[in-house]
């Protein structure tokens, strides 16, 4: 028999109402906060109740996916969510209903079930004058490298059609500049606070949802039918190409994602969008170099943060670093590496990778050094992520699931399997080459090569 | 925006019982393999529910002869809302469509689907045990188990594993897997 799910069950109210029974209560402008001057950067002239409420469904859903700890030995979870909203029938409609609960089941790998309710008291925001280009580009915007350098090199061909829309928190100072020149969509719209639920689970898969959502209301709002995600080929198609164990494949950043985005936005707007991937045939080391070709004076890029790890854990004398280890900032360094190019050492929380052993490689400030624990196994799946990617080519076992994985792709990018294959086997090849170049650059001795020279 | 794997999930016991037999040169081979149908199987029961299957074989019965490509794989995206939360009844749809597209339909097109998910299941748990087998002991020990779990894949019959599977959806029993416990179980001799 097949395991149960466990069982979330989580009812948005209105200020002042009461979840109903056995359910936890999560209140709009208590949990899920939305600011006045948050929203208005997403007042355009097409502003409709309709976008306020896919913020909400936004919200509750990652306040949902963070609030549920996934099975110790398992993966999914049985989520059933309420939601008001201004007009319920819309969102109970067929093409709605079905098209949202598909993208969210095969993103997060859950069981989601959301139901409509009215909501009571309506919202009006004030509505801004941006100035916009007449035909534009989207782009959802991080502090990240990958949306540094690509914004950059669509900025080029593109000039001013460029929209950037800020994931996450308002922009750094020294970032600022770089979001979108009339601060259309210049700040997440929502916030959300776990009050007594806590946020226990980190998976995060719905961060996804978030950002195809945002990027899809912002290209309603400015009539655009283009979103350019910036994901280079190995943070997009790395996880779902060689997942670990039983869980659900990554796919947040993923054609065949954001094909089931394209059906719920059209079907909730009524308005067609374009998911497109410039960079997923090249690895990060060709778009950093490509970039910096482009741009060689630019040295902001090194202002661009990969690591997910907050500043309680990869902290050294009060600055927050990143940590250097996990795959995320692997692949940076590793990417930088490939471009020719260097950081100072204080970029990150291990500074020497070439260090016999883990524990050494970390700045000598740095307290939570031992060889045991939560960092030493980020730094065993960072490690062993990017080998079994570059491994992947000529992997005798892996050979089924390529061929799947080339499939599904060829089917959402509406390309010929032959062709897939083909860009797929070069962009994997030259992750391989840049992956084993980075390695011999650190030497024999050190940690990374011993890690990875285990089985030879 | 994509953060990479963290590190994995626990490894379920079919998966460790696999990794102690390829890292112990006393099991034989067929203990190795039967270890390997084992966890899958353990997986299988786990994760794909028995309605689930029915309506798959359902989707993928072409009496007719005529269905369309489109049709059948049309068919077999409304099973999503079946297979959510189970990666692994997931991993059989997307390998059943991939069947579909490549000209197969019914039975065969059911059981390569599965063999196929179950071939990535192995492969992926493999992953896992070279990643918690390094936390554990060492980088060495964790790629000669890795490397023996890719021999022990590689020479298992995974389409009669497929068959077992589907076989116990269709008793609607579980295979509790086989505890060694007699006289005659011991290492075999020279």
């Amino acid at each position: 028999m097949t395991s149960l799910l466990p069982e979330c069950r989580v009812d948005v109210v209105e200020q002042g109402r009461a979840a109903r029974s056995g359910r936890i209560r999560c209140a709009i402008d208590e949990h899920l906060k939305f600011a006045t001057e948050d929203i208005e950067t997403y007042c355009l002239a097409g502003w409709n109740a309709t976008v306020y409420d896919a913020f909400v469904v936004g919200a509750a859903v990652q306040f949902c996916d963070h609030t549920t700890r996934r099975p110790s030995n398992g993966w999914g979870r049985d989520i059933a969510l309420s939601v008001p909203v201004h007009d319920p029938d819309h969102w109970r409609s067929r093409e709605v209903f079905e098209a949202l609960h598909d993208a969210l089941s095969f993103l997060t790998g859950d069981r989601w079930r959301i139901d409509f309710a009215l909501r009571k008291k309506g919202v009006e925001p004030k509505p801004q004058t941006f100035d916009l280009p007449r035909s534009c580009i989207v782009m959802p915007f991080s502090d990240g490298l990958d949306s540094y350098l690509t914004a950059g090199l669509l900025q080029r061909e593109n000039g001013g059609a460029l929209i950037r829309v800020r994931l996450g928190s308002r922009a750094r100072p020294k970032m600022r500049s770089r979001t979108s020149r009339p601060h259309a969509f210049a700040s997440m719209p929502w916030q959300v606070s776990f009050g007594k639920s806590r946020p226990v689970e980190t998976s995060a898969r719905s961060r996804g949802f978030r950002f195809a959502l945002l990027s899809g209301i912002a290209a309603f709002l400015c009539k655009s039918r283009r979103i350019v995600l910036p994901e280079s080929g190995q943070g997009a198609l790395g996880p779902p190409l060689v997942p670990v164990g039983q869980v659900h494949a990554d796919l947040r950043s993923h054609p065949s994602f954001t094909d089931r985005m394209e059906t719920f936005l059209l079907a909730l707007f009524d308005h067609a969008v374009h998911y497109e991937y410039p960079r997923l045939w090249r690895t990060k080391g060709e778009t950093l170099a490509e970039f910096l070709e482009s741009c060689p004076e630019d040295v902001e890029w090194m202002d661009t943060r990969s690591c997910w790890q907050g500043a309680r854990q990869v902290s050294v004398s009060g600055r927050r670093r990143q940590c250097g280890i996990c795959a995320a900032c692997l692949l940076r360094r590793m990417s930088v590496h490939a471009a020719d190019r260097s950081e100072a050492s204080e970029t990150y929380v291990w500074e020497d990778l070439g260090a016999a052993r883990f524990e050494d490689g970390a700045a000598l400030a740095f307290k939570n050094r031992k060889p045991r624990g939560a960092l030493h196994e980020y730094a065993i799946a960072g490690v062993l992520h990017l080998e079994h990617l570059a491994s992947l080519r000529r992997s005798k076992v892996d050979a089924a699931t390529l061929k799947k994985q080339i499939f599904l792709l060829s089917r959402s990018l509406g390309m010929r399997e032959q062709d897939t294959q083909t860009k797929l086997e070069n962009m994997l090849r030259r992750h391989e080459e840049e992956w084993r170049d980075f390695v011999e650059s650190l030497g024999s001795r050190s940690f990374v090569a011993q890690w990875i020279a285990r089985g030879q | 925006m994509s953060d990479g794997p963290h590190r994995s999930l626990n490894m379920r016991r079919g998966w460790k019982r696999l990794a102690e037999r390829a890292a112990n040169v006393a099991f034989d081979d067929k203990e190795k393999t039967e270890a390997l149908a084992d966890a899958l199987l353990g997986d299988w029961v786990n994760e794909v529910p028995h309605g689930f299957v029915r309506k798959l074989r359902t989707s993928l019965d072409d009496h007719q002869g005529y269905l369309f490509v489109e049709s059948v794989a049309e068919q077999l995206e409304t099973l999503r809302g079946e297979a959510a939360g189970r990666p692994l009844a997931n991993a059989v749809l997307d390998s059943a469509l991939h069947a579909v597209e490549h000209g197969h339909r019914g039975s065969e097109a059911l059981s390569n689907a599965t063999a196929d998910a179950l071939r990535e299941r192995a492969v992926s748990s493999r992953r896992q045990v070279e990643e918690h087998w390094q936390r554990a002991s060492s980088a060495r020990k964790a790629g000669y188990v890795g490397s023996r779990i890719s021999d022990i894949i590689a020479a298992s019959d995974v389409d009669a594993i497929a068959r077992s599977c589907l076989a116990c959806t269709d008793e609607g029993a579980s295979q509790a897997p086989r505890k060694k416990t007699g006289i005659d179980h011991g290492v075999p001799l020279p």
